[in-house]
């Protein structure tokens, strides 16, 4: 039995359009033309209890837009949202109750008051018992290191101690679904792992459903279990991270350091990314050629000074699939 | 469940204590303000002994008492609020809680005014009660009336400005309407200008069909002692009206509001 589902899932906005000019703005007056924006387009997933799932796509494909149908703040255009048995913009209310929000761009904790502040006007907010709160409290100030700033008014938190104050804030009330919406952005690698290692931990310890929108590649990679590309509104990738390696990550990327800078460098079934200086960039896909043939090539014709084989970046996959599509 | 938005009331109190510095620097302002207008109604009743009602020491108090509640008017920012939430987006954490908006949105006023009520207002009234010699109300009662009044005419002043912030879910600015309904409509009829008895009888009119008389005038003049009796009475059923009213309408605006982000996405 599925937590989510969501099925021929669509959002269409209405865009008017204003035309430029005094007679352009005269006519846009009387009759308002529109454009149909599909940001959320014939959309179907279905989510099992306790994954992780990373749902990313580029700025505008529809990520956020799917986001708030499942959390019941923006009603679809047409298709189908259960989450835990409910339809989530017609039971707002009740499905508040039960997941957890954190937005990277923004905090839910008042600026001005010390953290623990908004931690207990949460505790009223869900009408968490006073034991349970304690207990979560207890655990996630441990977990994520709060005690040093619990009374810190947050206006005077780094980021990454505000983004672990956020992360304990939606938790509080032990929510069945936690979703994401870019949680690492603008944060240190420090505090970035930081994240992604709790998000790991309460997801294993605790059950917790989580979907996470990020633009941060590695972010998925480390975290999650399963991906969905979402691109101008569709669904162009569901699966797992190593399936999606294996089926697009065939190219493999070879750095050579050259002893000089040879005018032009020219291999067969290998193409030259990049160069910068004595360095070079050749990608080649391993199932037309083998490193070993490229390397004898190049040794044959250049001199080398170093080298390093790289497998694709998980970046460098879905970089290509949003340039080329799926193929 | 009421404990949930006290909360709200208690925290909101907490966070005022933040800007203390501001907060000295807008009573020391106010009492400038004030002495000013004193002054002004001394030298106006200079040769007078009673204009329609109201001997010197009778239209001092007048004075005193609605300047001091019109500290509500200017320390409330709910429609600014509002407004800010809508623009940033934060509304939409806002629409993610188990909780009313408009109920919060009031807790929270309440929890700052309440400040304003105990570290602003009464300092500054005890100052000019015992610089000026001004009346106390007739009776115990009266103070109790004058109180519940009061709190009436803070709930018609706030549902008024929620009305204004929620017009910001379609206007891009809502400045315009502010300085209207507030600093226009609201000093004309709200009767802290001067005592509703003194407009010359069309505007007086006016003033009776609207809400404004029922934040500042009705209090005040419960606490002079005009209103007294079937008229008291009266008062204070049109101020449980309007807030009816106005909540009312509050809560038709913003559930408007929320529909139509929800179905056209902020």
């Amino acid at each position: 039995m599925p937590i989510i589902t969501v099925e021929h899932l669509s959002k269409h906005f209405k865009v008017y359009r204003r035309r430029t000019g005094f007679w352009g703005n005269l006519s846009s007056t009387v009759a308002r033309q529109h454009d149909i924006i599909r940001a959320v387009d014939d959309v179907n997933f279905s989510l099992e209890r306790g994954e992780l799932v990373g749902y990313i796509g580029a700025n505008g494909a529809g990520k956020s837009t799917t986001i708030k149908m499942l959390t019941g703040i923006l009603v679809p255009t047409s298709g189908h949202i259960d989450v835990m048995g409910l339809t989530p913009y017609r039971h707002r209310k009740e499905n508040t109750r039960r997941i957890g929000v954190v937005f990277g761009q923004r905090t839910q904790l008042w600026w001005d008051l010390p953290v623990i502040d908004s931690f207990e006007l949460l505790k009223h907010i869900y009408e968490i018992p006073q034991n349970l709160y304690k207990q979560n409290l207890e655990f996630f100030s441990e977990l994520l290191q709060l005690r040093p700033f619990l009374s810190t008014p947050v206006r005077r938190l780094s980021l990454g101690q505000r983004m672990r104050c956020d992360l304990t804030a939606a938790l509080l009330h032990d929510p069945e679904i936690l979703y994401l919406d870019e949680p690492t952005i603008g944060l240190d690698v420090v505090a970035k792992e930081q994240v992604r290692q709790f998000l790991r931990q309460v997801n294993a310890e605790r059950q917790v459903t989580v979907i996470l929108t990020t633009h941060d590649l590695n972010d998925v990679e480390k975290v999650c279990q399963r991906l969905i590309i979402i691109d101008s509104g569709k669904i162009i990738y569901d699966g797992g991270i190593d399936a999606l390696k294996e089926r697009y990550g065939k190219t493999r990327m070879l750095i050579i350091d050259l002893a000089q800078g040879y005018s032009d460098i020219q291999l067969e079934g290998v193409d030259l990314i990049r160069r910068d200086g004595n360095r070079i960039w050749l990608a080649f896909d391993r199932d037309t050629i083998s490193a070993s043939e490229v390397i004898t090539q190049l040794t044959a014709r250049y001199e080398i000074q170093d080298l390093t084989i790289s497998e694709p970046e998980i970046e460098e996959i879905v970089r290509r699939i949003y340039e080329l599509g799926v193929h | 469940m009421m404990k949930k938005y006290l909360t709200f009331t208690t925290k909101a109190f907490q966070r005022t204590l933040t800007y203390r510095f501001e907060l000295w620097m807008e009573l020391f302002i106010n009492v400038l303000f004030m002495l000013v207008y004193v002054y002004l109604w001394k030298a106006l009743y200079t040769g007078q002994t009673s204009v329609e009602g109201y001997d010197l020491n009778g239209i001092l108090t007048y004075i005193v008492v609605s300047q001091t509640l019109l500290t509500f008017t200017f320390t409330l920012r709910v429609a600014r609020i509002i407004e800010e939430k809508v623009r940033t987006g934060e509304v939409v954490t806002d629409l993610m809680k188990p909780i009313d908006f408009q109920l919060m949105t009031l807790a929270t006023a309440a929890g700052t005014s309440s400040h304003t009520a105990l570290f602003n207002m009464l300092p500054k009234f005890l100052l000019f009660y015992g610089a000026f010699g001004l009346s106390l109300p007739p009776s115990l009662l009266t103070v109790l009336l004058f109180i519940i009044s009061v709190v009436l005419g803070y709930v018609i002043l706030f549902s008024m400005e929620f009305i204004i912030g929620i017009f910001a879910f379609w206007l891009v600015e809502i400045r315009g309407i502010y300085a209207l309904v507030i600093w226009g409509l609201s000093m004309l009829f709200s009767g802290y200008f001067l005592p509703l008895e003194f407009y010359p009888a069309f505007l007086a009119k006016v003033a009776a069909v609207l809400p404004f008389r029922a934040i500042i005038y009705f209090p005040t003049a419960i606490y002079t002692g005009q209103l007294i009796g079937e008229r008291l009475i009266t008062a204070m059923l049109i101020q449980l009206a309007w807030v009816a009213v106005l909540i009312g309408l509050g809560r038709l605006g913003y559930r408007a509001a929320f529909r139509k982000l929800v179905i056209q996405g902020g």
